[in-house]
């Protein structure tokens, strides 16, 4: 991985780091909430947390919040008011690898085709992206099944890596390289350690798929008994759906008081019934079999079709959350399997 | 000392076997720790896919609305799902009939790491089944060893403002999956009240106070129908929770009208009746 | 834009054709659109409804028919002439005009259905471009003869010389003379020739249904079948993913396809 530069910082200055960087910058890391953490702005250096593998929500809502006001307008004056521009850059610290690579399908989404996103893209642009290498895999993570290098990231504009008793941080851009200037050259010695720790073989809970057939089996086999089989259990809330990294549907909604309001859109989910629910009553998804094959379709297949990589990072989110233990694991091993059968009679 | 998990298979495979039902909906091994998830079973070869144990957690009754077409059902129900399966038939979703509950005592279940009873389990009011079709064990109640944490009375015991801040705090932590709805049984409605558009009862998005609404008014909407399964809380991803507060409202439901939820299908629903010497007052 | 003119034009008067100006005639010099494709009408404070357009490119302004089903169309239709509504667009692809040179051209629509063919249908009879296609035909019907939408247009389409127009009721009411019966069924029965032919159809998906089976006994290839699909859409723009069907978003790759197209989507619609 070619980068700039790489330099070091002990982990007993990261929250110093961290304030002096707060005086500039908006600073958004991991920040302990009860039994998990999230990312969240920090007020003080001190306020990061990076005990837990991952944050329970992903880092989307950094970039896609889950409301946000498109405009306000007055009714009665038809006046229309953009909100507010975004104040200072925002460092969006302790990214892990899963979520830099559900940046990169955000990105794709908001940015391609005749139209682009201006609200994701305009918070997009002021965030410094700073990731953070992830040693020991979780119970519920499968990102090796999409090659994701959690050691690096080519998105990053820094990305910090855990060794001994101090971080190597990597410099991948001009921008990011701004925010260490000040901080030690790695050596030698340094660079070894992380590549060593690179190299550690951790035991992978999940044997990798051929994730590449997989989703070119899948779009051909639309009216497969096997979505029946996955979909009985399902409830069909959106808690996979809202933590997800990838997931980007949403809804646009007025809201007004008298004369005024505004216009809004908020997260959205395929696999609420009403989703695709015509107003003249017809819904072509009238199923949880329907939406939830939609779901996997989507993610696994048109996705790819359309932007040529997977709408999926393997975080486990969806694992860990999930009331009914639907296992995108289990479900995409037993859709290779069924497939790989059907195809062969 | 029977083993709970091979009578269940037993009986199961029984039930398929002489057709008496076209389904059994019951708990199997899940893929991670400390959990079972929903299976459902069509033929008495796949019972053995059954288990027991201190991990089953999820209200099966949510499923009855949507696989009630397939014919007679058995179910495998801790008493608490019994009791949203006696609310379904006193409200006339499901008929008696149609579900084969195969039930038992409960010693409570286990959530997270399996170290202690469920809170929600701890001050559990009705651990033996109301009704049943198959009884698992002798259906005597199981003492149970931990101790009984009742935290409506010290959630209440504490001043109010204080009371609205944790409220609070919890509604915050709320991202309005609806996990909790769609895991109640008793939420069945084909449209809720948070999908309409005309009117809009409330907005989307995580907004604090429709937040607020939504779970204040799904409380209000399950007072006196509410098994107190804590199917709710567990669904939940972010950990809200607001059991104490459910959990007022079914006693205040037993205080004031003399209800307790889920007892008795000949029963009528309680909020759609009335009698004459019913608290009434608030009525100045 | 403004409203010019408010056209009731079904006998419940749930239906109504808007005729809108530009508040800014500038802006008219922005907004280029071909048959086939729509605009999000907003209505602040009850939101925004994907329409499509239903003059012709030719006329200076724009017209939408409405049929009132929800909160925003409910709100439009609570408007009068002179009030103001948001437009954003155009959006979508187009009828693919290219194929249709040198064509006889079969229109078969149902109900509301008629609407967005109709900005196709106009924009073929127009003086400037009716030479480049040859024989045009159309089947319309409604469910009853008070939902016939655009009954000036009916008669002057009847009225012309250079075209077959042939209508059908589900049911009809008194005083109606013509025929009776389903729009499938009337295409069944005129059986029209589907040499050197494209059909474009539109109307409820039940219509639909059995007019691309009639079409294809009738010998049209699936590529010269023609229709614009409907899907719950919201952002117009390809992201907020409602209106995705197998990889394509019907706002962006749609609304129009071909039958050809329709068979390799999943199906639902």
């Amino acid at each position: 991985m070619k980068t700039m530069k790489e330099k070091i910082l002990a982990k007993e200055n990261l929250a110093p780091f961290l304030d002096e960087l707060l005086k500039t910058y908006r600073v958004v890391a991991p920040v302990r909430a009860g039994d998990y953490s999230l990312y969240r702005p920090l007020e003080h250096g001190g306020d990061i947390c990076l005990d837990y593998l991952r944050p329970i929500k992903s880092a989307k809502e950094i970039f896609f919040p889950q409301n946000e006001t498109l405009f306000y307008f007055n009714k009665r004056t038809n006046r229309v008011v953009a909100s507010p521009e975004g104040e200072k850059t925002t460092v969006l610290f302790g990214i892990t690898p899963c979520d830099l690579a559900g940046i990169i399908a955000q990105d794709r989404i908001f940015s391609s085709g005749t139209f682009k996103d201006s609200y994701y893209l305009r918070r997009r642009s002021q965030t410094i992206l700073v990731g953070i290498a992830c040693p020991i895999p979780g119970e519920t993570c499968f990102c090796h099944v999409f090659g994701i290098d959690r050691f690096a990231s080519e998105i990053a504009d820094l990305f910090f890596i855990p060794l001994q008793n101090r971080y190597l941080v990597r410099v991948n851009t001009e921008q990011g390289g701004k925010l260490v200037e000040h901080l030690q050259e790695a050596t030698e010695a340094d660079l070894r350690e992380a590549e060593r720790l690179a190299a550690q073989p951790v035991e992978l809970k999940e044997e990798i798929m051929p994730i590449e057939e997989l989703s070119h089996l899948l779009s051909e086999e639309f009216e497969s008994p096997v979505w029946d089989d996955i979909a009985r259990k399902c409830i069909g809330c959106a808690a996979c759906t809202f933590v997800c990294p990838t997931c980007h549907c949403f809804d646009i909604t007025d809201e007004i008081r008298r004369d005024i309001g505004r216009r809004s859109r908020t997260w959205d989910g395929c696999m609420f019934p009403m989703f695709t629910l015509h107003a003249s009553g017809h819904n072509p998804r009238t199923n949880a079999t329907q939406r939830i094959r939609q779901r996997i379709l989507h993610k696994f297949a048109y996705f790819k079709d359309n932007q040529g990589i997977i709408s999926c990072t393997g975080c486990g989110r969806c694992v860990d959350v999930c009331p009914v233990n639907v296992d995108i694991r289990e479900v995409l091993k037993y859709l290779s399997e069924t497939l790989k059968d059907a195809s062969k009679k | 000392m029977i083993d709970y998990q091979t009578e269940i298979r037993k009986r199961a495979a029984e039930l398929l076997k002489n057709k008496e039902v076209a389904m059994v909906i019951g708990y199997g091994a899940a893929s991670l720790p400390n959990r079972t998830m929903p299976i459902f079973i069509t033929k008495p070869e796949e019972a053995d896919k059954l288990v027991f144990n201190r991990f089953c957690t999820n209200n099966l009754s949510v499923y009855l609305m949507r696989l009630k077409e397939l014919g007679r059902l058995a179910i495998v129900s801790k008493p608490c799902d019994v009791r949203t399966i006696v609310c379904l038939i006193q409200e006339k979703q499901i008929e008696r009939q149609q579900v084969h509950i195969i039930s038992f005592a409960c010693p409570g279940v286990k959530d997270g790491d399996g170290k202690f009873l469920s809170f929600v389990c701890a001050n559990c009011p009705v651990t033996t089944p109301p009704i049943y079709d198959s009884l698992i064990g002798d259906g005597r109640e199981v003492k149970q060893a931990e101790d009984f944490i009742d935290n409506v009375t010290e959630f209440f015991s504490r001043l109010p403002q204080e009371r609205w801040e944790m409220f609070k705090a919890e509604i915050a932590k709320c991202i309005r999956c609806y996990a909790c709805r769609n895991a109640c049984p008793m939420c069945y409605c084909k449209e809720c009240f948070v999908e309409r558009a005309l009117p809009r009862w409330i907005g989307e998005g995580a907004e604090l106070t429709d937040t607020m609404i939504f779970h204040i008014v799904r409380a209000i909407h399950v007072a006196g129908r509410c098994g107190e399964c804590g199917a709710c809380l567990r669904a939940c991803p972010m950990g809200v929770n607001l059991g104490p507060i459910a959990k007022k409202i079914q006693e205040d439901m037993l205080n004031l009208f003399r209800h307790q939820a889920g007892l008795d299908p000949e029963a009528p629903a309680a909020l759609s009746t009335f009698e004459l010497n019913d608290y009434n007052d608030f009525i100045k | 834009m403004r409203i010019v003119k408010i056209t009731v034009e079904s006998s419940a008067r749930d239906t109504r054709t808007f005729e809108l100006e530009w508040v800014n005639p500038g802006d008219a010099k922005e907004f280029h659109y071909l048959p086939g494709q729509f605009a999000e009408l907003s209505i602040l404070g009850a939101g925004e409804a994907p329409i499509s357009i239903t003059s012709s490119p030719a006329q200076p302004n724009l017209q939408f028919c409405i049929k009132r089903m929800g909160a925003v169309t409910t709100a439009i239709h609570h408007l009068n002439e002179g009030d103001i509504i948001g437009v954003r667009g155009p959006y979508g692809n187009t009828f693919p005009l290219d194929a249709f040179q040198g064509k006889k051209v079969l229109f078969v629509a149902g109900g509301i259905g008629l609407a967005p063919l109709r900005s196709l249908i106009n924009y073929m009879l127009h003086e400037t471009h009716r030479a480049d296609y040859k024989d045009i035909s159309i089947l319309y019907g409604a469910r009853t003869p008070g939902d016939l939408l655009f009954k000036y247009d009916l008669k002057a389409w009847a009225g012309r010389p250079d075209v077959t127009y042939l209508e059908t009721v589900d049911r009809a009411t008194d005083g109606y003379a013509g025929r009776v019966g389903f729009v499938p069924a009337l295409l069944d029965e005129t059986a029209p020739k589907s040499d050197d032919t494209i059909a474009v159809t539109c109307g409820p998906p039940i219509m639909i249904k059995f007019v691309l089976k009639g079409l294809t006994a009738l010998g049209f290839p699936p590529e010269r079948i023609v229709t614009t699909l409907e899907m719950r859409m919201k952002c117009g723009i390809g992201k907020c993913g409602r209106c995705n069907i197998g990889k394509y978003y019907v706002c962006v790759d749609g609304p129009v396809f071909t039958y050809a197209q329709m068979l390799k989507m999943p199906k639902e619609y």
